[in-house]
Protein backbone atom coordinates (compact mmCIF):
# COMPACT_ATOMS: atom_id res chain seq x y z
CA UNK A 1 0.00 0.00 0.00
CA UNK A 2 2.79 2.35 1.04
CA UNK A 3 4.92 1.48 -2.00
CA UNK A 4 1.93 2.00 -4.33
CA UNK A 5 1.37 5.45 -2.85
CA UNK A 6 5.10 6.28 -3.16
CA UNK A 7 5.12 5.17 -6.80
CA UNK A 8 1.97 7.18 -7.47
CA UNK A 9 3.52 10.34 -6.01
CA UNK A 10 6.71 9.73 -8.05
CA UNK A 11 4.63 9.49 -11.23
CA UNK A 12 2.64 12.60 -10.29
CA UNK A 13 5.88 14.52 -9.71
CA UNK A 14 7.21 13.24 -13.03
CA UNK A 15 4.11 14.43 -14.86
CA UNK A 16 4.22 17.80 -13.04
CA UNK A 17 7.87 18.25 -14.07
CA UNK A 18 6.97 17.35 -17.67
CA UNK A 19 4.23 19.99 -17.61
CA UNK A 20 6.80 22.53 -16.35
CA UNK A 21 9.07 21.44 -19.24
CA UNK A 22 6.15 21.91 -21.66
CA UNK A 23 5.69 25.51 -20.51
CA UNK A 24 9.47 26.09 -20.63
CA UNK A 25 9.75 24.81 -24.21
CA UNK A 26 6.58 26.54 -25.39
CA UNK A 27 7.67 29.90 -23.96
CA UNK A 28 11.33 29.39 -24.92
CA UNK A 29 10.36 28.83 -28.57
CA UNK A 30 8.54 32.16 -28.75
CA UNK A 31 11.27 34.03 -26.83
CA UNK A 32 13.85 32.60 -29.26
CA UNK A 33 11.68 33.63 -32.20
CA UNK A 34 11.50 37.19 -30.77
CA UNK A 35 15.30 37.22 -30.43
CA UNK A 36 15.63 36.26 -34.11
CA UNK A 37 14.23 39.65 -35.11
CA UNK A 38 17.46 41.16 -33.75
CA UNK A 39 20.04 38.41 -34.31
CA UNK A 40 20.72 35.47 -36.59
CA UNK A 41 19.30 32.06 -35.70
CA UNK A 42 22.82 30.68 -35.15
CA UNK A 43 23.81 33.55 -32.85
CA UNK A 44 20.61 33.12 -30.87
CA UNK A 45 21.23 29.40 -30.51
CA UNK A 46 24.93 29.65 -29.57
CA UNK A 47 24.24 32.36 -26.98
CA UNK A 48 21.25 30.50 -25.64
CA UNK A 49 23.10 27.20 -25.14
CA UNK A 50 25.88 29.00 -23.28
CA UNK A 51 23.36 30.55 -20.89
CA UNK A 52 21.55 27.20 -20.60
CA UNK A 53 24.82 25.51 -19.56
CA UNK A 54 25.40 28.17 -16.89
CA UNK A 55 21.84 27.81 -15.58
CA UNK A 56 21.94 23.99 -15.51
CA UNK A 57 25.42 24.09 -13.93
CA UNK A 58 24.24 26.33 -11.08
CA UNK A 59 21.08 24.27 -10.50
CA UNK A 60 23.11 21.03 -10.68
CA UNK A 61 25.57 22.34 -8.06
CA UNK A 62 22.72 23.20 -5.70
CA UNK A 63 20.68 20.01 -6.23
CA UNK A 64 23.34 17.34 -6.75
CA UNK A 65 26.59 18.86 -5.42
CA UNK A 66 29.94 19.17 -7.22
CA UNK A 67 30.64 15.41 -6.99
CA UNK A 68 27.82 14.67 -9.46
CA UNK A 69 29.71 16.50 -12.21
CA UNK A 70 32.75 14.25 -11.73
CA UNK A 71 30.90 10.94 -11.58
CA UNK A 72 31.09 10.31 -15.33
CA UNK A 73 32.56 7.58 -17.51
CA UNK A 74 33.39 7.16 -21.20
CA UNK A 75 30.05 5.52 -22.05
CA UNK A 76 28.18 8.43 -20.46
CA UNK A 77 30.29 10.96 -22.34
CA UNK A 78 29.74 9.09 -25.61
CA UNK A 79 25.97 9.03 -25.18
CA UNK A 80 25.71 12.71 -24.14
CA UNK A 81 27.93 13.65 -27.10
CA UNK A 82 25.41 11.97 -29.43
CA UNK A 83 22.57 13.62 -27.52
CA UNK A 84 24.30 17.01 -27.77
CA UNK A 85 24.51 16.56 -31.52
CA UNK A 86 20.90 15.39 -31.84
CA UNK A 87 19.40 18.01 -29.51
CA UNK A 88 21.40 21.10 -30.35
CA UNK A 89 22.76 20.62 -33.89
CA UNK A 90 20.25 18.55 -35.83
CA UNK A 91 17.55 19.38 -33.26
CA UNK A 92 17.53 23.00 -32.14
CA UNK A 93 19.76 24.42 -34.88
CA UNK A 94 17.49 23.00 -37.59
CA UNK A 95 14.42 23.95 -35.58
CA UNK A 96 15.60 27.54 -35.15
CA UNK A 97 16.31 27.84 -38.86
CA UNK A 98 12.95 26.18 -39.53
CA UNK A 99 11.24 28.59 -37.14
CA UNK A 100 12.91 31.58 -38.80
CA UNK A 101 11.73 30.43 -42.23
CA UNK A 102 8.27 29.06 -41.42
CA UNK A 103 7.42 30.98 -38.23
CA UNK A 104 6.72 29.55 -34.80
CA UNK A 105 3.00 29.30 -35.59
CA UNK A 106 3.69 26.58 -38.18
CA UNK A 107 6.91 25.08 -36.78
CA UNK A 108 5.74 24.48 -33.19
CA UNK A 109 2.80 22.14 -34.04
CA UNK A 110 4.94 20.16 -36.49
CA UNK A 111 7.56 19.68 -33.76
CA UNK A 112 4.74 18.82 -31.37
CA UNK A 113 4.01 15.80 -33.58
CA UNK A 114 7.45 14.31 -32.74
CA UNK A 115 5.87 11.55 -30.57
CA UNK A 116 4.40 10.21 -33.82
CA UNK A 117 7.99 9.62 -34.99
CA UNK A 118 8.79 7.87 -31.71
CA UNK A 119 5.76 5.58 -32.13
CA UNK A 120 6.69 4.87 -35.76
CA UNK A 121 10.23 3.90 -34.69
CA UNK A 122 8.79 1.62 -32.01
CA UNK A 123 6.56 -0.10 -34.60
CA UNK A 124 9.17 -0.38 -37.37
CA UNK A 125 12.27 -1.21 -35.32
CA UNK A 126 10.80 -2.35 -32.01
CA UNK A 127 8.29 -4.77 -33.52
CA UNK A 128 5.46 -3.19 -31.50
CA UNK A 129 1.91 -3.85 -32.64
CA UNK A 130 -0.07 -0.58 -32.61
CA UNK A 131 -3.62 -0.64 -31.29
CA UNK A 132 -6.41 1.05 -33.31
CA UNK A 133 -6.33 4.13 -31.06
CA UNK A 134 -2.67 4.73 -31.91
CA UNK A 135 -3.53 4.54 -35.60
CA UNK A 136 -6.46 6.93 -35.06
CA UNK A 137 -4.14 9.35 -33.20
CA UNK A 138 -1.63 9.13 -36.05
CA UNK A 139 -4.32 9.87 -38.65
CA UNK A 140 -5.51 12.91 -36.65
CA UNK A 141 -1.92 14.21 -36.35
CA UNK A 142 -1.35 13.82 -40.10
CA UNK A 143 -4.68 15.57 -40.76
CA UNK A 144 -3.67 18.43 -38.43
CA UNK A 145 -0.30 18.85 -40.14
CA UNK A 146 -2.05 18.74 -43.51
CA UNK A 147 -4.28 21.62 -42.45
CA UNK A 148 -1.25 23.58 -41.20
CA UNK A 149 0.50 23.04 -44.53
CA UNK A 150 -2.45 24.34 -46.53
CA UNK A 151 -2.64 27.50 -44.41
CA UNK A 152 1.10 28.05 -44.05
CA UNK A 153 1.40 31.23 -46.11
CA UNK A 154 -1.43 33.06 -44.42
CA UNK A 155 0.13 32.56 -40.98
CA UNK A 156 3.01 34.89 -41.84
CA UNK A 157 1.19 37.39 -44.05
CA UNK B 1 14.09 39.49 -41.73
CA UNK B 2 11.51 41.77 -43.22
CA UNK B 3 10.18 39.03 -45.43
CA UNK B 4 9.23 37.02 -42.37
CA UNK B 5 7.60 39.92 -40.65
CA UNK B 6 5.78 41.50 -43.54
CA UNK B 7 4.55 40.21 -46.85
CA UNK B 8 4.17 36.67 -48.00
CA UNK B 9 6.95 34.21 -47.24
CA UNK B 10 8.51 32.67 -50.35
CA UNK B 11 7.04 29.21 -50.72
CA UNK B 12 10.41 27.45 -51.08
CA UNK B 13 11.74 29.11 -47.93
CA UNK B 14 8.61 28.05 -46.04
CA UNK B 15 8.95 24.48 -47.32
CA UNK B 16 12.60 24.29 -46.26
CA UNK B 17 11.58 25.59 -42.84
CA UNK B 18 9.01 22.80 -42.52
CA UNK B 19 11.53 20.14 -43.62
CA UNK B 20 14.07 21.46 -41.08
CA UNK B 21 11.42 21.28 -38.37
CA UNK B 22 10.49 17.67 -39.25
CA UNK B 23 14.18 16.64 -39.09
CA UNK B 24 14.59 18.41 -35.77
CA UNK B 25 11.55 16.53 -34.42
CA UNK B 26 13.18 13.20 -35.33
CA UNK B 27 16.40 14.32 -33.60
CA UNK B 28 14.54 15.29 -30.44
CA UNK B 29 12.75 11.91 -30.40
CA UNK B 30 16.08 10.02 -30.57
CA UNK B 31 17.72 12.30 -28.01
CA UNK B 32 14.84 11.88 -25.55
CA UNK B 33 15.08 8.12 -25.97
CA UNK B 34 18.81 8.21 -25.07
CA UNK B 35 18.20 10.59 -22.16
CA UNK B 36 15.64 8.16 -20.80
CA UNK B 37 18.28 5.41 -20.72
CA UNK B 38 20.79 7.62 -18.90
CA UNK B 39 18.43 8.77 -16.17
CA UNK B 40 17.13 5.20 -15.78
CA UNK B 41 20.75 4.29 -14.94
CA UNK B 42 20.57 6.75 -12.04
CA UNK B 43 22.15 9.81 -13.67
CA UNK B 44 20.60 13.09 -12.43
CA UNK B 45 18.58 14.75 -15.20
CA UNK B 46 20.14 18.18 -14.60
CA UNK B 47 23.66 16.73 -14.96
CA UNK B 48 22.66 14.94 -18.19
CA UNK B 49 21.26 18.22 -19.53
CA UNK B 50 24.42 20.09 -18.48
CA UNK B 51 26.82 17.74 -20.29
CA UNK B 52 24.52 17.44 -23.29
CA UNK B 53 24.49 21.24 -23.62
CA UNK B 54 28.27 21.38 -23.14
CA UNK B 55 28.77 19.04 -26.10
CA UNK B 56 26.00 20.89 -27.92
CA UNK B 57 27.67 24.30 -27.74
CA UNK B 58 31.01 22.81 -28.86
CA UNK B 59 29.33 21.15 -31.85
CA UNK B 60 27.25 24.20 -32.78
CA UNK B 61 30.35 26.41 -32.65
CA UNK B 62 32.30 23.85 -34.71
CA UNK B 63 29.57 23.64 -37.36
CA UNK B 64 29.14 27.43 -37.55
CA UNK B 65 32.69 28.61 -36.89
CA UNK B 66 32.79 30.68 -40.08
CA UNK B 67 29.41 32.30 -39.52
CA UNK B 68 30.18 33.18 -35.90
CA UNK B 69 33.74 34.22 -36.65
CA UNK B 70 33.02 37.92 -37.11
CA UNK B 71 31.31 40.22 -34.65
CA UNK B 72 27.65 39.09 -34.66
CA UNK B 73 24.98 41.75 -35.04
CA UNK B 74 22.72 41.53 -32.00
CA UNK B 75 20.25 44.16 -30.88
CA UNK B 76 19.77 44.96 -27.20
CA UNK B 77 16.25 43.57 -27.16
CA UNK B 78 17.50 40.35 -28.76
CA UNK B 79 19.89 39.90 -25.81
CA UNK B 80 16.94 40.07 -23.41
CA UNK B 81 14.91 37.55 -25.45
CA UNK B 82 17.92 35.23 -25.69
CA UNK B 83 18.29 35.31 -21.88
CA UNK B 84 14.58 34.57 -21.43
CA UNK B 85 14.72 31.77 -24.02
CA UNK B 86 17.72 30.26 -22.22
CA UNK B 87 15.80 30.35 -18.93
CA UNK B 88 12.87 28.59 -20.63
CA UNK B 89 15.02 25.93 -22.29
CA UNK B 90 17.15 25.30 -19.15
CA UNK B 91 13.95 24.84 -17.15
CA UNK B 92 12.57 22.54 -19.84
CA UNK B 93 15.65 20.32 -20.16
CA UNK B 94 16.26 20.12 -16.40
CA UNK B 95 12.62 19.37 -15.63
CA UNK B 96 12.03 16.88 -18.42
CA UNK B 97 15.19 14.85 -17.84
CA UNK B 98 14.48 14.79 -14.11
CA UNK B 99 10.92 13.72 -14.91
CA UNK B 100 12.20 10.81 -17.03
CA UNK B 101 13.67 9.22 -13.89
CA UNK B 102 10.10 9.07 -12.53
CA UNK B 103 8.00 8.31 -15.61
CA UNK B 104 8.51 6.40 -18.87
CA UNK B 105 9.53 8.28 -22.02
CA UNK B 106 6.36 6.98 -23.67
CA UNK B 107 4.34 8.80 -20.99
CA UNK B 108 6.36 12.03 -20.97
CA UNK B 109 6.81 12.54 -24.72
CA UNK B 110 3.10 12.84 -25.55
CA UNK B 111 2.64 15.44 -22.79
CA UNK B 112 5.23 17.55 -24.61
CA UNK B 113 2.86 17.41 -27.57
CA UNK B 114 1.05 20.29 -25.83
CA UNK B 115 4.05 22.59 -26.44
CA UNK B 116 2.40 24.19 -29.55
CA UNK B 117 -0.59 25.29 -27.49
CA UNK B 118 1.69 26.93 -24.90
CA UNK B 119 3.59 28.58 -27.76
CA UNK B 120 0.33 29.90 -29.23
CA UNK B 121 -0.57 31.57 -25.93
CA UNK B 122 2.79 33.37 -25.96
CA UNK B 123 2.45 34.15 -29.70
CA UNK B 124 -0.86 35.90 -28.96
CA UNK B 125 0.92 38.28 -26.57
CA UNK B 126 4.44 38.57 -28.01
CA UNK B 127 4.22 38.04 -31.77
CA UNK B 128 0.89 39.69 -32.50
CA UNK B 129 2.34 41.92 -35.21
CA UNK B 130 4.65 39.33 -36.76
CA UNK B 131 2.66 36.09 -36.90
CA UNK B 132 -0.99 35.29 -37.12
CA UNK B 133 -2.87 32.39 -35.60
CA UNK B 134 -5.57 31.83 -38.20
CA UNK B 135 -8.58 29.61 -37.43
CA UNK B 136 -7.08 26.94 -39.73
CA UNK B 137 -3.66 26.95 -38.03
CA UNK B 138 -5.40 26.76 -34.66
CA UNK B 139 -7.50 23.82 -35.91
CA UNK B 140 -4.39 22.11 -37.30
CA UNK B 141 -2.42 22.58 -34.07
CA UNK B 142 -5.41 21.39 -32.00
CA UNK B 143 -5.66 18.21 -34.09
CA UNK B 144 -1.93 17.56 -33.60
CA UNK B 145 -2.27 17.96 -29.83
CA UNK B 146 -5.42 15.79 -29.73
CA UNK B 147 -3.74 13.10 -31.87
CA UNK B 148 -0.64 13.07 -29.67
CA UNK B 149 -2.91 12.99 -26.60
CA UNK B 150 -4.83 9.95 -27.93
CA UNK B 151 -1.57 8.11 -28.61
CA UNK B 152 -0.22 9.04 -25.18
CA UNK B 153 -3.33 7.98 -23.25
CA UNK B 154 -3.85 4.71 -25.13
CA UNK B 155 -0.23 3.52 -25.47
Amino acid sequence: MHSTSTRSSRVELGIALTLVATVGWGAGDVFARKAMFGASATTVLASMITLTIIALGIVGLFLEGPAAFGAIDLRFLGVVAIMGSLTWVTGNLLYFHGMKRAGVTIAAPILGAAPLAAITLAIVFGGEDPNPWVLLGAVIIVLGIGILMTDRNRALE
Amino acid sequence: MSNTAHGQMPNRQMTSGIVFTILSGLSFAFSGFLANHLVDDGRPGVIVGFYESLFGVALVLAVNVRQLGGRPQVTRSAVLWIALAAAGFATAFGSFYTALSRIDFSVGAPILGAVPMVSYVFVLFLLRGEEHITPRTLLGATLVVVGVGIIGVTS
